[in-house]
């Protein structure tokens, strides 16, 4: 890349300056001091960057303004323009590539290093005493020509990393360190719940061991308990059955003793009782029937007498009580019938005091019932309202014709009254009013006028309204008239109502008359008395009637009666010896005294009935009770028994009695072995239920589980002790050593039970649970810490390793170059350049040859340090890509002939690739340059004005001065 | 010789718990937690009762030292009298794990079970159902928690007329020599041997698909991130007439699971938001549970899952800024969104590993720099020593050793893959902050 022409409008000391044409190759621009080769140096060493706000650099004179011309080597031109601190603008005034967009594209290399690298100075050749530690690293990487930028960000890239990391586990990755530690501490939580949970199981097999030696422990314990248990279980059933087991030794010897006594097919105990209730029944009825037969009296041909008619006393006596009655009843309606017939007689004279008893058949004979009574109640009601109406209607007739009267008066005075007497009056009052007038007119004329004609006029107003008035009253006398005729008219009809009400009072009052002829009753008496009349003489003729069937049905009891008097006699007569049968003679059939008399016998014999009936069902209970005492025995007694003997037998009752007595007391011996063995039998269920428990039967026969053997056991154990006192005695004793025994196992379990639960936790899995997953979740933690640690240290090694390597191939790459450079710009006095440790931090080093060392920059002398550090930027800069423009301004000041020689040597090869542009003020080395024979363009710079020169001109210039 | 049928397992640490993080657990994953390992190994006898097998051999590690408890020793005791019950022997050597010096039989074990000695090896013959013996199992227990010598050249057995069945428990191949250093070679060569039953190694693998058979059958049930997909036990069936083969039998109740989610996949439906990523996740969680089959003598009860959510968007940013609430906000979600669903689908942990849009071709082409931390990053996988020397700046904590049985619980074991992930994640970060993508 070549500039091809500059034009500088703005810069400093520089303006509208241009330089046309520029040699692609060595540019050599001459000026004495402050001609203006630093200005146009920065101009050059800014160009493709833009010129910075803080460079130092000289002002403008209105605003920074520059621009060249590049050619690449394919031969295309761009226009780079700068203006004011602005980026450069790229143009491209020829050519086809189109991978160059920018001015980036063109200087593809960073400012700094393009302005340590190709703008080289003297103070640039002396740098690396003069810039900060940063710049200087920076530089001492590009010199040693490693990935510039990116070389320059390793060191602290890494760095980062390795602080990063280190910030997370520290240098070493120790699990305990930095933030690795509260982790860890987790963990070693975890681990040791864990240990815990692992070490439980060394306890478990103690704890196990201990159960094992506890069990059999408990074990034997139990044996004990058991044997003892059951001890105590014999003991406690000895001593509540010892009474059972002598009881049952006493009931043995007895049945032993007593072994004929058995009938094993005889009654039951409560057949005997039967027979004993029987007997004593027997007894007790023969007694009574004895007591009876005393007692009564009667023969027994009475008693049978009696129990033949037995039938008919009892009817008889059932009948007394109603026979009884009917005579009081026949002597009531007796007196009720007199009773009634008196009334009958004060009823008939209250009907007419002239009537007696007599005169019943007659009132009987009265066809009353041909009158209707509510007819004659009608007739009489009837009778008294026309008596009534027509009393009435005379009042009216009364008062009719008195208002006709009176209104024929009030007639007569209307006919008076006439008009024309008005008229006259009317005059008289004009007249008078008229007289007035004049007299007052004497006096005041118009008053006698007003008081004269208003007299007149008034009174003729007064005239004329009463002949109004007396028109209405002629009509009024016309109307009275008429009133007077109809008046009349009604007078007459009032008349007529009455004659007819009279004449229908008539034809009633005659009926009624016939009537009381009809009932018996004086026609003089009053009409209204006949219903009641009516009334009466019905009630007498019923009453009649009543005496009628009273004495009828009186007639009827009386012959009952009678009836049964005789029957009662007759019947009595059959015991008495005597006939009473005839009730006619003497005798008082419906008397009391009598039937009193017949009654009593009657009573007497019924009582006797009774007792012959009495002494007849206790023969036939005798009878029963022996037939049944005589069954059950023979039940049972066979036909070679003592009792079947005919000692025994026979109707007397000696033979019975003594048969039954027999009989009763072998029962009662028989019953009582039974009992006997029954209650051996229960004894021994007694004891056997008491012992039915299994731990019982355990206890007494712990090897068999028949209970046959049970009883026998029993009784063994029983006579092992004399008493029950001293069983019970041994009982407490027993009792209290298991009792002893059960404590001590129920410690042992206790302790058993405390192992076992000990040995449940032990066995449990918490600890290695909850250990594992403290560990698990520390772990899962720490991993992501461990994770990022070996991220950032690997991230740092590889970065390290990086620039290790980088910075060595330095060593064998560039240095060399360098080296080389060096040798021949020193023309061999020295053998080459090597980097020394650290590579960034420190300066290069000058190898003299291989048997020195190597010396280090304060070692050389100025001329020789420059020509290193140039030699240095000369190997790089070959090796950078693309050929940017080299700045050189005056850096050669300190070579002497040989060196400056040897180094434009180097620059005018170098110059076959690069653009160089040598900027000085000394003469000599414009000379040095035309000596080599290296073809070189020049260009005087003389008060910031820039034109073309030659070699010679040049120098006379700079040697002018 | 008569075909005989057997059931493999090994490692099955007996009472262990399953490693999963969150808190108070649901009741279902924390059952699962605490009783898989037995399940697990209540399902291997199963598999033996229902497939008739002669015997069961277990190749060490029935327990584990880190949580040998009295309950996975009554439980292993209850399950092993059903095998007694069925006429089936249990061989057991110990392992690495639960060595002979630490065994506690605090829980008497049934007849059936015969727990092979430590000090030699030691030959027991199996009565086969006519009372004669069908096969001969032979092994070592370990007496501590290392065996460092060659035992399996020991394994001599009489001749080849019945079975021969060699119990091992080694770490096969590896360059760590503390759990019975041999080769694959080796073992075939050893005479007489029909089965090589390895333990130690817990995954499922078998070497050879014919006489001799070697195989691990890996842990019934895993129990972290360590010991992902479906463990099971091997049905070995040997037959004279040339028709043996072994099977694998998937049984664990409980599946840990790393499932990667790229969140860029469908260019067209990048998550932009949390409860977008929330679904894209659940997506996937769906497919788990979807793709599930039919097993009804060993259902799967549930899922443990690590997400690892990758690719780029919008939302990266969001993610990275608020990296602890973000997950916390993911977690939550999808353990609600999985609450309650049978079997569980439980959310142990979420991995963010979203990127910013780098373009490395031009990192790489451009920047001496990047080039030659990606070279170094390749040194690092390959070369042993540079590894080495990486492995020293990780610390303490990573303890870098492949001994995976050493691992202690305050340090971590970085596997390759492990080591991969670090180092492009540490590849990524330089990337973005060398071109100022990771700034801020």
């Amino acid at each position: 890349m070549k500039i091809q022409r500059l034009y500088i409008r703005d810069f400093g000391i520089l303006r509208n300056q241009t330089l046309e044409e520029l040699d692609p190759g060595l540019v050599v621009i001459g000026g004495l001091n402050r001609a203006g080769k630093s200005t146009l140096m920065q101009v050059l060493r800014y160009l493709g960057y833009g010129f910075p706000k803080d460079g130092n650099l000289p002002p403008a004179k209105d605003r920074y303004e520059a621009e060249a011309d590049i050619r690449l080597n394919a031969g295309d031109v761009y226009n780079l323009r700068l203006n004011g601190h602005g980026e450069p603008v790229l143009k491209r005034i020829n050519g086809t590539k189109t991978d160059i967009t920018s001015p980036k594209d063109l200087y593809a290399l960073d400012s700094f290093s393009y302005g340590r690298l190709f703008t080289i100075t003297l103070d640039e050749l002396a740098v690396n005493r003069a810039i900060s530690g940063d710049d200087r690293m920076r530089l001492q990487s590009i010199l040693l020509g490693a990935g510039l930028r990116e070389m320059l960000l390793l060191p602290q890239l890494e760095q980062t990393f390795y602080r990063e990391g280190d910030r997370i586990g520290g240098k070493r990755g120790n699990p305990g360190v930095r933030q690795f530690r509260p982790y860890l501490n987790i963990i070693e939580a975890g681990r040791k719940l864990k240990q815990k949970g692992l070490s439980q199981v060394q306890e478990y097999q103690e704890k196990q061991q201990e159960l094992k030696d506890m069990e059999e422990v408990a074990e034997a314990l139990k044996k004990d308990v058991e044997e003892l248990n059951n001890l105590v279980v014999q003991l406690d059933v000895i001593k509540n059955g010892y009474d059972g087991y002598l009881r049952l030794l006493e009931l043995r010897t007895w049945l032993a003793d007593k072994k004929d006594w058995e009938w094993e097919e005889g009654p039951t105990e409560n057949q005997l009782e039967r027979i004993r209730a029987l007997w004593d029944n027997y007894t007790g009825v023969f007694r009574k029937l004895r007591e009876k037969e005393l007692q009564s009296g009667i023969s027994p041909e009475q008693e049978e007498q009696l129990l033949a008619a037995s039938e008919e006393m009892t009817n008889l006596l059932a009948e007394v009580s109603g026979l009884q009655e009917r005579i009081r009843s026949l002597r009531q309606r007796q007196q009720e019938l007199d009773r009634k017939r008196r009334d009958l007689i004060l009823k008939v004279k209250e009907a007419n005091a002239h009537w007696d008893e007599n005169h019943i058949d007659y009132i009987t004979c009265i066809k009353a019932d041909n009158v209707e009574h509510n007819r004659l109640i009608e007739l009489v009601n009837e009778y008294r309202e026309l008596e009534y109406k027509c009393k009435n209607q005379a009042d009216i007739l009364q008062r009719t014709r008195e208002e006709f009267l009176a209104l024929e008066g009030r007639a007569v005075e209307f006919k008076d009254s006439r008009p024309w007497l008005g008229v006259r009056k009317y005059f008289y009052f004009s007249l008078a009013f008229t007289f007035l007038g004049v007299l007052l007119s004497l006096l005041n004329p118009l008053s006698g006028i007003i008081v004269g004609v208003g007299g007149i006029v008034g009174s003729a107003l007064f005239f004329i309204m009463k002949a109004l008035g007396s028109g209405a009253s002629r009509r009024a006398a016309q109307e009275q008239e008429k009133e007077l005729n109809t008046r009349e008219a009604r007078v007459r009809a009032e008349e007529g109502v009455l004659d007819h009400l009279e004449s229908n009072l008539k034809s009633i009052g005659e009926t009624l008359n016939a009537y009381k002829d009809k009932l018996g009753l004086p026609r003089g008496v009053p009409q209204s008395v006949l219903p009641d009349h009516l009334m009466r003489i019905k009630d007498i003729q019923r009453g009649a009637a009543e005496l009628d069937w009273l004495s009828d049905e009186l007639e009827d009891i009386k012959g009952f009666v009678r009836e049964q008097y005789n029957r009662y006699r007759k019947f009595l007569a059959q015991f008495q010896g005597r006939n009473t049968g005839d009730a006619d003679h003497g005798v008082d059939p419906y008397g009391d005294e009598d039937w009193n008399r017949i009654i009593q016998a009657l009573r007497l014999w019924g009582g006797r009935l009774r007792d012959a009936e009495e002494l007849k069902l206790l023969r036939r209970e005798i009878g029963a009770i022996r037939k049944e005492i005589t069954d059950i025995m023979e039940e049972y007694e066979s036909a070679d028994s003592p009792w079947d003997r005919g000692y025994y037998h026979g109707d007397n009752s000696n033979g019975f009695n003594r048969r039954v007595s027999a009989f009763m007391e072998r029962a009662q011996n028989g019953i009582e072995y039974a009992r006997n063995k029954e209650a051996l039998r229960e004894s021994i269920q007694g004891i056997l239920v008491s012992m039915s428990s299994d731990g019982i039967r355990r206890a007494f026969i712990p090897d068999s589980a028949d209970r046959t053997y049970l009883l026998n056991a029993f009784m063994e154990k029983c006579r092992e002790y004399t008493s029950a006192e001293e069983a019970e005695r041994e009982y407490s004793q027993k009792i209290r050593e298991r009792d002893t025994r059960l404590e001590d196992l129920e410690e042992t379990r206790e302790s058993i039970r405390t192992l076992e639960d000990d040995l449940e936790r032990l066995g449990a899995i918490e600890n290695l649970t909850q250990g594992q997953r403290q560990i698990d979740s520390g772990r899962a933690e720490l991993k992501a810490l461990a994770d990022q640690y070996a991220l950032n240290m690997t991230s740092a090694f590889l970065l390290r390793e990086a620039e290790k390597n980088l910075l060595e191939g330095m060593k064998d790459g560039v240095m060399k170059s360098a080296g080389n450079i060096f040798n021949r710009m020193t023309k061999g006095d020295y053998q080459g350049i090597l980097p020394s440790e650290p590579l960034l931090e420190s300066d290069f080093q000058a190898v003299l040859d291989e048997d020195s060392d190597p010396q280090t920059i304060g070692m050389l002398s100025r001329g020789t340090q420059e020509q290193l550090y140039l030699a240095v930027r000369l190997s790089r800069i070959m090796d950078i890509e693309p050929c940017l423009p080299i700045i050189i301004d005056d850096s050669f000041a300190n070579f002497d002939s040989l060196h400056l020689h040897q180094s434009i040597d180097i620059l005018s090869e170098l110059a076959n690739t690069h653009q160089i542009f040598i900027l000085t003020c000394h003469g000599e080395l414009v000379e040095k340059i035309a000596e080599a024979g290296h073809r070189a363009q020049y260009w005087l710079l003389e008060q910031g004005r820039i034109r073309a020169s030659d070699c010679d001109s040049l120098s006379s210039h700079l040697r002018s001065f | 010789m008569e075909g005989i049928k057997f059931i493999h397992t090994a490692d099955v640490h007996l009472g262990s718990l399953l490693h999963i993080v969150g808190g108070e657990l649901p009741p279902a994953v924390e059952q699962a937690a605490i009783a898989a390992t037995m399940e697990g190994f209540g399902r291997v006898c199963h598999a033996a009762l229902k497939n008739r097998v002669d015997f069961v051999v277990i190749s060490g590690d029935l327990y584990d030292r880190e949580a040998r408890s009295l309950k996975a020793m009554s439980f292993f005791a209850e399950k092993c009298r059903l095998l007694e019950e069925a006429g089936i022997p249990v061989l057991v050597i110990a392992g690495n794990h639960d060595p002979l010096k630490e065994k506690q039989d605090l829980i008497r074990v049934p007849d059936n079970v015969k727990v092979l000695r430590g000090n030699r090896p030691e030959i027991v013959e199996i009565p086969g159902p006519k009372g004669n013996s069908v096969a001969r199992v032979i092994g070592q227990s370990y007496q501590s928690g290392s065996l460092d010598k060659g035992i399996h050249f020991d394994y001599k057995v009489p001749d080849r007329e019945l079975w021969n069945i060699a119990l091992l428990h080694t770490q096969l191949e590896a360059p760590s020599s503390r759990y019975i250093p041999c080769s694959l070679t080796q073992l075939k060569e050893m005479p007489d041997i029909h089965y090589w039953a390895l333990g130690h190694i817990h995954r499922y693998r078998s070497f050879s698909d014919d006489i001799p058979f070697i195989a691990y059958p890996g842990i019934p049930q895993g129990r972290d991130f360590g010991e992902t997909g479906r463990g099971g036990c091997i049905l070995a069936g040997l037959d004279p007439f040339g028709q043996s083969e072994i099977s694998f039998i998937p049984l664990a109740p409980v599946v840990y699971k790393r499932v990667e989610i790229h969140m860029d996949d469908d260019p067209t439906n990048v998550p932009e938001t949390l409860p977008d990523l929330v679904d894209r996740i659940c997506l996937e969680g769906d497919r788990i549970l979807e793709a599930l089959g039919e097993d009804e003598d060993y259902p799967i009860e549930g899922y443990v899952v690590e997400w690892t959510i990758r690719g780029r968007g919008a939302i990266h940013s969001q993610l990275r800024e608020q990296e602890q609430e973000s997950l916390e906000f993911l977690i939550n979600s999808l353990r609600e969104q999985y609450e309650g669903s049978s079997p569980f689908l439980w959310t142990d942990s979420i991995i963010l590993r979203t990127q910013s849009p780098i373009d490395y071709t031009d990192l790489l082409e451009n920047s001496p720099v990047f080039r030659e931390v990606d070279r170094i990053i390749g040194l690092c996988l390959e070369d042993k020593e540079m590894r080495g020397r990486l492995m020293n700046e990780l610390g303490v904590i990573w303890k870098g050793d492949g001994d995976h049985e050493a691992e202690n619980d305050l340090r971590f074991h970085m596997d390759d893959a492990s080591l991969r992930e670090i180092l492009y994640r540490a590849r990524y970060l330089i990337a973005e902050r060398l071109t100022g993508k990771g700034e801020g």
